[in-house]
């Protein structure tokens, strides 16, 4: 027991006097929570907010083109101006021109285009699609009015219920009233956060095999100091600094991203056990990935750029940089592999969707089941390099 | 006290890091292991230590088998085994912490560790701050927490001053003195005549001369060795028969030469070159381990 003590306050010591490792794993995910949540707020959250300058030019002037401009402005997605100055010194993202044929094109009285579309370079093609579908939805809206007046439905019906009623019903299916998708702090608290806590492997298996290379670990053995003892006392004091990053990252979210203009972290106290456990079954992953790298790395350079290569490579595959919503199809099968997209996943599924201990019972048996097959395999290397010391 | 036993080591079946190898060291001596890189000094310590098993033969500390961890003997590696943000109070604390002993005990043994490596004025300095000289004395200040009976120095003067190699060697010395048995391994030759009771020459993982260091330096030849404080003209180093050893030390045999003593300082002094340093009837631990060597390479 004593001897487990002298080991852990040694490698608390040691950490504590290491502002290089303690800069990389908390300054640098408070960093990117700070900066990431802010770059991209407007884009996460289904649209929440979003608003798209534009430019609307009126050429028909009839009923259906002002029925059509009232209609295109219900949209929560457009705001629109009446301008006709060019895109590129007016700073609008897009141009909406009603033909003077409009009302003929409505009719499908003509060959001519009723509603021309310019968009800015900048605009992406997702707020494009956007625009286009507002513009279509209201085109269609207007010509199947017109149609239902001429069968003869009474205009007041054939607007309001017939087609925003009884055609189209819309529903968000989710565990409460909370939107389904997260938002830039939701995304990215914990995002950066399982990031922060894979990134122990760089200084956790650099100090492994700095004491391996220095012959301490042999002048331990001869001590008559086990081997688990060692690897032990090595690990707890990084579990340690996981847990202080999971407290720290979420009061970053809670209160700080408030203060800077984002929008605050939502932690309901019902869901702190059940994040606890994601933590801490995140943080066995990373404690065994290092162990496993301090073990079969033979130098500091190769465990370091090991660690780094892997870490952000798992992150890119498993949606810390890009949300794996935003993702094709096929890669999203392909960040299924990566533990730190089950640590993520289970991590918006309690800060999200209030998600309980059902829904995050697969990602962290996965985090587990990965963890203990880590371990075990570090656990061979060792055995046999310490048979061969 | 230790006991090698017909010891064969291999790091890989096909290979053979030592062979053979037999070898008795009693309490108070002190063993200068020497034998050029790769011979198997370092495994041979790795064995001595339990750090690895013998393929055939036994190693036998106090009459019982050795294992890793076994409490009396100690390490001292070439490199600083240590760690250089903590403190050398800090470290010397961490390392007795690992042996079972009371906390009075450790206050105790760190105390007189500190005292011993000449350490006691920089308990609060970072080990990594420290001179190259004060890093060695920390290294073995280490070792002698465990008050070891079987001390294992390797290369534990390397690039330190004299004045710390000076403590570390009076420290050796005084663990001798008090019974405890040790294994030095150095390329510094001077170093080992000094300090060395008993003299193990290596090569291919076997000992090829072993013997007191008294025994092996005593010399019946009729050889002097000497130094002058100008290199010598080359026809008076041919008239006289002179062996350079290096640019200002030289070595005659007098029977070779058909000189007497008397004769050759003579010869010398007339020359302009007063003999200084002029040793005879005694080897060189230098001279002993090079002939050994050649001897050793030429026959096998």
């Amino acid at each position: 027991m004593i001897a487990l003590l002298a080991s852990l306050k040694k490698e608390s010591l040691l950490l504590m006097r290491d502002w290089h490792a303690l800069a990389l794993l908390f300054l640098m995910p408070a960093l990117f929570i700070i900066i990431m949540s802010l770059a991209l707020q407007d884009r996460f959250g289904a649209e929440q907010g979003m608003e798209l300058a534009g430019q609307f030019n009126d050429q028909a002037s009839t009923r259906d083109a002002r029925l059509f401009r009232q209609q295109l402005e219900l949209s929560p997605y457009l705001s629109l101006q009446d301008s006709t100055r060019p895109l590129s010194t007016s700073g609008e993202l897009y141009a909406i021109t009603l033909t003077a044929d409009f009302s003929q094109a409505l009719e499908a009285r003509t060959d001519k285009p009723g509603v021309m579309l310019r968009f800015a370079p900048e605009l992406g093609g997702r707020e494009r699609a956007l625009i286009r579908a507002a513009v279509q939805e209201t085109a269609g809206q207007l010509r199947a009015t017109a149609i239902a007046e001429e069968l003869g439905y009474d205009k007041q019906y054939a607007e309001q219920e017939f087609l925003l009623t009884h055609l189209i019903v819309d529903a968000t299916d989710t565990h409460s009233d909370q939107p389904a998708l997260p938002s830039a702090v939701q995304q990215n608290v914990p995002a950066w956060l399982i990031f922060a806590m894979f990134f122990i492997a760089i200084p956790l298996s650099t100090a492994i095999i700095d004491e391996r290379q220095q012959r301490t670990f042999i002048r331990l053995r001869t001590l008559g100091t086990s081997v688990g003892l060692i690897y032990s006392a090595k690990i707890l004091p990084y579990f340690v600094i996981n847990l202080l990053q999971l407290v720290l990252m979420l009061m970053l979210g809670i209160f700080l991203m408030p203060l800077l203009g984002g929008e605050a972290l939502h932690l309901p106290a019902p869901q702190i056990p059940a994040l606890l456990i994601m933590a801490v079954c995140t943080s066995l992953t990373a404690l065994a990935a290092a162990s496993l790298i301090a073990s079969a790395a033979r130098t500091t350079e190769q465990a370091a750029i090991a660690s780094a290569a892997g870490n952000l490579l798992l992150a890119a595959l498993g949606g810390v940089m890009v949300p794996v919503f935003m993702m094709p199809a096929s890669l999203q099968s392909v960040a299924e592999l990566s533990p730190m997209h089950w640590a993520l996943s289970g991590f918006i599924e309690l800060l999200v969707r209030q998600g309980s201990w059902s829904d995050i019972a697969a990602p962290a048996f996965k985090l587990l089941g990965l963890a203990a097959l880590l371990f075990t395999a570090a656990w061979a290397l060792i055995q046999r390099s310490t048979r061969h010391a | 006290m230790l006991s090698l036993d017909r010891l064969s080591f291999g790091y890989r079946p096909h290979e053979q890091q030592i062979a053979d190898l037999s070898l008795d060291l009693e309490a108070g001596e002190v063993l200068g292991l020497l034998g050029p890189n790769g011979a198997g000094k370092t495994t041979l310590v790795g064995l001595i230590t339990g750090q690895l098993r013998p393929r055939a033969g036994h190693v036998h500390f106090d009459r019982a088998p050795v294992r890793l961890g076994r409490p009396g003997i100690a390490l001292v590696p070439q490199e600083y085994a240590f760690y250089p943000r903590l403190k050398v109070r800090e470290n010397l604390a961490y390392f007795a912490g690992l042996l079972a002993l009371s906390a009075a005990e450790r206050r105790h043994r760190i105390a007189a560790a500190l005292d011993q490596a000449g350490l006691t004025e920089l308990v609060g300095r970072r080990a990594g701050d420290l001179s190259g000289g004060y890093k060695r004395r920390l290294n073995f200040a280490i070792a002698l927490l465990q008050k070891p009976q079987l001390l294992l120095l390797d290369e534990p003067t390397a690039n330190v001053d004299p004045h710390s190699r000076q403590d570390i060697l009076t420290a050796v010395r005084e663990l001798s003195a008090a019974g405890t048995a040790i294994i030095y391994t150095s390329h510094l030759l001077d170093e080992v005549e000094a300090i060395a009771t008993q003299i193990a020459v290596m090569h291919a993982g076997q000992i090829v001369l072993r013997g007191s260091t008294a025994k092996l330096l005593s010399d019946a030849s009729s050889q002097v060795r000497f130094s002058t404080e100008q290199p010598l003209p080359p026809p008076l180093c041919q008239q006289l028969q002179l062996e350079s050893l290096d640019s200002q030390t030289y070595l005659c045999d007098l029977q070779k030469a058909s000189l007497s003593l008397a004769e050759l300082t003579r010869a010398l002094e007339q020359a302009g070159h007063s003999p200084s340093r002029l040793s005879y009837g005694q080897r060189r631990l230098e001279e002993v381990y090079l002939q050994c060597l050649a001897h050793t390479e030429a026959t096998a």
